[in-house]
């Protein structure tokens, strides 16, 4: 389980981006079974165009703009416009070509699938005599 | 043994946390953003008037239009769900930040609202609602005449 930890490192030792505007980091879910570990995201706002998840090597960056398109005057105000950005460093074993993501409701679901060799296998005892 | 390190793992989360929050506390300042609500508060909204309507938006990513109860009473407009836990089944928990719990808040509206043209609409996890204002609390145009 050590590699999966290395995941969870905090996402302020990814370098920062020069962008004007404010950036904000998502809030993020991380479950993990014996086939992958599914990242689950909370991207609100974001169209789906406006998505991007890169996986580089095992550097993994989810970046998301959210264009706050706000009518007449302010009254209050406790969001704004914001890019997403979070990036993850993921443990070894993962199978790149075979992830898939869903993007739900502002909400974005990543299936990191594991790849055959760091599965869980059992493994069979031959009686002898 | 693993729990608790993950444990320690978010005190320091945390604990990153509030030393940004405290790196950006004069920038807020500066940009007159000093009393956004900090954590405890969900879903963050924002009030907008436009002169006929006042628009209320607010952030609920993964919330289905059905978990969502609008209530607006006199000047009360109450806006209340529940984000269902979604732990998928047969799945460990690396890492829990999104909010689940059951959330309400309640906006006291400063102007008399045309109940009956109310409407709202959700997407990508994004509330609109739009409430109409009375005729009477509408802005009315002042002609100047010649004297």
């Amino acid at each position: 389980m050590s590699t999966e930890r290395e995941m969870v490192k905090p996402a302020q030792q990814a370098a920062e981006v020069f962008k004007p505007g404010k950036s904000s980091t998502p809030d993020v879910d991380i479950f993990v079974n014996d086939d992958e570990i599914l990242l689950v995201a909370d991207l609100p706002g974001v169209a789906k165009d406006d998505l991007s998840i890169n996986l580089e090597n095992n550097i993994l960056t989810i970046e998301g703009t959210f264009t706050g398109k706000f009518t007449g005057t302010c009254q209050r105000q406790e969001f704004d416009s914001t890019d997403y950005r979070r990036v993850f460093t993921l443990p070894k074993g993962i199978d790149a070509e075979k992830t898939t993501a869903e993007f739900q409701q502002g909400v974005l679901y990543l299936h990191l699938p594991k790849s055959a060799a760091v599965k869980p296998c059992q493994i069979e005892v031959k009686g002898g005599y | 043994m693993f729990r608790r390190l993950n444990d320690i793992d978010r005190i320091f989360g945390t604990m990153d946390f509030f030393k940004n929050q405290m790196n950006r506390l004069f920038e807020d300042f500066e940009s007159g953003r000093a009393n956004f609500p900090q954590g405890g508060v969900w879903p963050p909204t924002n009030f907008y008037d436009d002169g006929d309507h006042i628009l209320v938006y607010s952030q609920l990513p993964g919330v289905s239009e059905d978990e969502i109860n609008i209530k607006l009473h006199n000047n009360l407009l109450t806006i209340k769900g529940e984000r269902k836990e979604n732990t998928p089944e047969g799945y460990a928990i690396l890492r829990q930040e999104r909010n689940v719990a059951p959330f309400s808040r309640s906006f006291t509206l400063p102007v008399e609202i045309d109940t009956e043209k109310t409407s709202a609409s959700l997407k990508n996890g994004m509330l609109t609602v739009t409430l109409v204002k009375a005729q009477a609390a509408k802005p009315k145009k002042i002609v100047v005449q010649a004297a």
